[in-house]
């Protein structure tokens, strides 16, 4: 009896942590990111030679938390000529005006419109990303891992170069680079202090 | 080992020899071209190409090497003094030295400098080293005086050829030509 009495006990403890945790992250306390245990990397191909490239420099505004995630929100904002290819004259290529053209657009910003959950720890992210001055609605699947106060948010998606104009006049020719670019990042979130 | 018929190559030896010959000037020529072109999808394009052309010779000089190796090439004129025949020996040697390390020196340039060569568009090769400017900016160097090298090779090459043919009007170019038994 005694026993059964601290297992209701027990389970009525958890109960209220567990919504006493709820309301609290129903505040939405923001989130840096640990830039040097994040990134965001892209994979395309010219002439068939796979080519991955990074952003060494982003920013994310955040308020992720699974266990209220209708609430949560997201805003990335990358400095595009932190861009970097394997090869030193892709580099210097990808920032020019035909490319990302960073002397104009030096940002690039994702802007979360809802999170929603997909069961387990799959979640989809509606928003909007403003790339070279072009705003198109993205749809990303991602993961999220609570790793003690932390939050880590993996995904990738495929997104076309040229809804963005990254790469036109000549290098619209989508025999030489391929319009599809695999986007892969991962993010880590710590709380705000 | 397999000798040839007295005065003339094998059809294999004398196809590689002429299959080669083109592939290698458009090779050398795109990559002539290309290393001083602007960064454009024609760039892009030619690169690939000289990459493919370069990798098929390297192919091609290992099955040539084999086929060299098992089948002796037809002899000399007698005529030919010896230094000559020493110069001839040491100038293809050589030549199947470059047509080896100048493919060789490229992949692993190309490996160097962030590109994987990617066959025809289709067959990814392995990279030969890891991602590093200044290897890179060597082995560009490398290649750069390996073809050098070939240029002066493959002119004393063609020289000593056209003098047999044209000037001492012996039998040493007709013995790489095809289509002619021998010349009379």
């Amino acid at each position: 009896m005694v026993r059964s009495g601290l297992g209701i006990m027990g389970l009525w403890m958890i109960a209220a942590l567990l919504g006493f945790g709820g309301a609290a992250t129903g505040v939405q306390a923001g989130q840096v990111l640990a830039l040097e245990q994040s990134e965001i990397l892209f994979a395309g191909r010219q002439m068939g030679v796979p080519m991955q490239g990074r952003f060494q420099k982003f920013s994310m505004d955040a308020a992720i938390d699974p266990a209220a995630i209708a609430t949560s929100r997201a805003r990335i904002t990358i400095d595009t000529d932190s861009v970097a290819l394997p090869a030193r004259d892709f580099t210097t290529e990808i920032k020019r005006r035909r490319w990302f053209d960073t002397a104009n657009f030096p940002e690039a910003v994702f802007e979360s419109t809802q999170f929603r959950a997909l069961g387990e720890n799959r979640y989809e992210i509606t928003g909007t990303l403003t790339l070279k001055g072009v705003s198109h609605d993205l749809v990303v699947p991602l993961t999220l891992a609570a790793e003690g106060e932390e939050l880590l948010a993996e995904g990738q998606f495929e997104l076309k170069r040229l809804d963005f104009n990254i790469g036109d006049g000549p290098w619209a020719d989508t025999d030489t680079v391929a319009d599809e670019v695999q986007i892969r990042f991962k993010l880590r979130l710590q709380p705000q202090s | 080992m397999k000798p040839a018929t007295a005065t003339r190559y094998t059809g294999v030896a004398i196809g590689l020899h002429w299959l080669m010959a083109v592939l290698i000037v458009a090779g050398f020529a795109l990559g002539w071209t290309v290393a001083d072109m602007e960064f454009s999808p024609q760039k892009l394009r030619w690169m690939s190409w000289h990459k493919w052309l370069g990798i098929t010779v390297l192919g091609l000089v290992a099955l040539r090497l084999l086929w060299r190796l098992t089948h002796s090439a037809p002899p000399l004129p007698a005529t030919i003094p010896p230094w000559q025949r020493g110069a001839a020996h040491a100038v293809h040697v050589l030549l199947y030295g470059v047509m080896f390390a100048i493919p060789l020196s490229g992949w692993l340039y190309s490996s160097a400098s962030g590109v994987p060569v990617v066959y025809l568009g289709w067959w990814p090769l392995p990279d030969l080293v890891g991602v590093d400017e200044d290897l890179a900016d060597r082995l560009r160097s490398l290649h750069e005086w390996l073809n050098y090298t070939l240029l002066a090779a493959v002119a004393v090459h063609v020289g000593a050829a056209l003098k047999h043919h044209f000037i001492e009007r012996d039998d040493v170019l007709a013995r790489m030509l095809p289509g002619r038994d021998r010349r009379e």
